[in-house]
């Protein structure tokens, strides 16, 4: 029975349809300057979330999710290290919150924390988005090893 | 009324003049007058074996800034001391330098003001464990006495000192006119040291015997030091005087071996007044043997993880506050700040700013693979507008001409093993590689033993030629 239990959670994590197949764009919130003689204007733009990330990627500073599904979280599935002899797991779950007609925004997801700092290259991150704990759909960024 | 107002600035304008001039013209006679008593002095040259002071380094400390200072009493820790601090060694220690294991007795003469540097490895960054703020100890103070680790204490053979803008030596005219004044201890054809003792009074002549003071003069000793320029050639010899105040304190050792990178470093440095540098913020972390690009620290933005670099450069997702990623190479720093100046003589208008990543990553700080050297550089393509998000080849902003003669002045530099995933470049410059990753940025590398990055380091980069018709 638990087999069976197990099987159907890895059946439905596995086969759970991508997030560009449902329609749902995962964005990141950039923020950025704009150079104008000697000022600088700080200014903020959206990005898709990269399929590949490197450390000349953009610095994301919120998540914004565009949906007609409703989502209500957010979960950094897991970090596979692909090239370390330890795999690190997580479980770090973000609160999605309705921010306007097909607009949700999760403001503490430190993506960057993630991507930058954790020393996953080359890696896998996968992201699953969730409402009322029914998955939704799946987004892997691949962390590039880069020259 | 107006014209009463009108008439009380004017005034205070031109009193607030009269006093600045007066202010500048006593200081000048100040100068004048020291270097007049200077010109009178009646020097007699000798050599010494005894060198004028020896270097403090770190002997098993890791990436630490610092050694510890042990007490005369029980050799137990009492404060630390900044590698390349300058210490003077009683004679009957001198042998003890350099040897295996054993301690050396040192009397604190110049330490090295290295605080800005310390508090960005400070900023939890990937050298935390370097900084002199987790010593748990006192910093030494001048005159302080205390034993070394033999293997912490260098000979000043190897070493060229770099006179700080406090010095009072930059009074002396041989050095007022330099971009970065540089001295070296004199030494005779059989290797000593050599001295002078300078005597002067207000009266005195000379018989054919002696020299005779009216009254009693006042003398002191001083090491030759020669004036060593930004090339390496070395000029006239300046007498000095170790025990006057803040000559030796001002001084700052720089390896013979690093000193023509790091005094073009330097002059490059001091030449962008925007980012404010000076001597006491030069971040060189010894143990690497690599220098930090100088950043505008107060500019830095925790969202956009960015600050100013020199020459109207940006530094983008910076690893931590401090910028443990900014390091490089003496010579490869200096070449890729020409390569900053001239992109800015260059290239003029939005787009034009060269925004740099990473530069010194070692394997185990993350993804880079060939940033471990310090010798490698990531920039971002150039763009048509004024922002400063990373963008790839496939952006409609990016621009790809700008971009073909930014990748031309790299390679006027001596750049090697450049690699950006633009056809549109790389059909026209057919030595940019390609490989996975390089879609939102270029990645070069300045290779201190390559003779064309010597150049540009030491001449700046070649001009482009100008098409003629």
């Amino acid at each position: 029975m638990k087999l069976l239990v197990f099987l159907t959670i890895l059946f439905s994590y596995s086969f759970a349809a991508t997030c560009e197949d449902e329609g749902i764009e995962i964005l990141g919130e950039v923020k950025f300057f704009q150079i104008d003689g000697d000022k600088r204007v700080k200014a903020s733009k959206y990005f898709r979330l990269p399929a590949s990330w490197n450390a000349n990627s953009n610095v994301f500073y919120s998540i914004m999710i565009q949906s007609k599904k409703n989502i209500d979280k957010i979960q950094m599935k897991s970090i596979q290290c692909t090239g370390c002899k330890k795999q690190k797991e997580t479980k770090s779950v973000f609160k999605v919150d309705s921010v306007g007609t097909n607009d949700y925004v999760a403001k503490d997801i430190q993506m960057n924390s993630v991507l930058n700092e954790n020393f996953l290259y080359p890696g896998i991150v996968d992201l699953a988005l969730f409402h009322q704990d029914k998955l939704i759909c799946n987004h892997q960024i691949k962390l590039g090893r880069i020259k | 009324m107006k014209v009463l107002l009108a008439f009380i600035l004017i005034f205070q304008v031109s009193f607030a003049q009269l006093i600045n001039e007066e202010i500048s013209k006593s200081n000048y006679l100040l100068d004048e007058e020291r270097l007049n008593i200077r010109n009178q002095r009646l020097c007699s040259q000798s050599t010494t074996e005894e060198p004028p002071f020896f270097i403090s380094s770190a002997y098993k400390q890791g990436d630490k800034t610092f050694e510890n200072f042990r007490s005369l009493q029980g050799k137990t820790k009492q404060s630390f001391i900044p590698r390349r601090s300058i210490v003077k060694v009683p004679k009957e220690s001198q042998r003890l330098v350099g040897t295996p294991s054993s301690f050396v007795q040192v009397e604190v003469i110049g330490v090295n003001e290295d605080e800005f540097h310390n508090d960005n490895l400070d900023q939890r960054g990937k050298l935390r464990r370097a900084t002199n703020n987790l010593a748990n100890l006192p910093k030494v103070k001048l005159g302080e006495k205390g034993y070394l680790h033999s293997k912490s204490v260098e000979k000043v053979d190897e070493y060229t000192f770099v006179v700080n803008e406090d010095s009072p030596l930059l009074h002396l005219p041989e050095l007022q006119e330099m971009n970065v004044a540089a001295i070296t201890p004199t030494r005779s054809g059989d290797g000593k040291f050599l001295t002078n003792r300078c005597c002067y009074s207000d009266f005195w002549y000379m018989t054919n015997i002696q020299l005779i003071y009216d009254d009693e003069p006042k003398c002191t000793d001083e090491y030759l030091f020669q004036i060593v320029y930004e090339d390496g050639s070395k000029g006239d010899s300046i007498g000095v005087d170790l025990n006057s105040c803040h000559v030796v304190n001002n001084l700052t050792p720089l390896k013979d071996k690093d000193f023509l990178a790091m005094a073009n470093f330097l002059k490059l440095a001091k030449g962008d007044s925007n980012i404010n540098f000076s001597m006491n913020k030069l971040e060189l972390l010894d143990s690497r043997g690599i220098v930090k690009i100088p950043l505008d620290y107060e500019s830095y933005d925790q969202d956009t993880r960015s600050a100013q670099g020199p020459y109207g450069s940006l530094h983008y997702n910076l690893d931590d506050k401090g910028s443990a990623d900014a390091y490089a190479k003496p010579t490869t720093a200096c070449a890729f700040m020409e390569i900053l100046k001239s992109q800015q003589e260059e290239c003029s208008g939005y787009g034009c700013q060269i925004q740099f990543g990473n530069i010194y990553h070692p394997k185990s700080w993350g993804p880079h693979e060939t940033h471990y050297t310090g010798e490698c550089i990531d920039i971002r393509p150039l763009r048509k507008d004024n922002t400063t998000y990373s963008i790839t080849y496939h952006n409609p902003i990016y621009d790809r001409e700008k971009t073909i003669e930014l990748i031309k002045l790299l390679k006027r530099a001596g750049a090697t093993n450049i690699y950006f995933n633009d056809w549109g470049v790389r059909k026209v410059l057919r030595y940019v590689g390609k490989v996975d990753g390089h879609d939102n940025h270029i990645h070069f590398c300045l290779d201190p033993d390559n003779d064309d990055v010597k150049k540009s380091c030491r001449d700046g980069v070649v001009p482009q030629l100008v098409e003629q018709n």
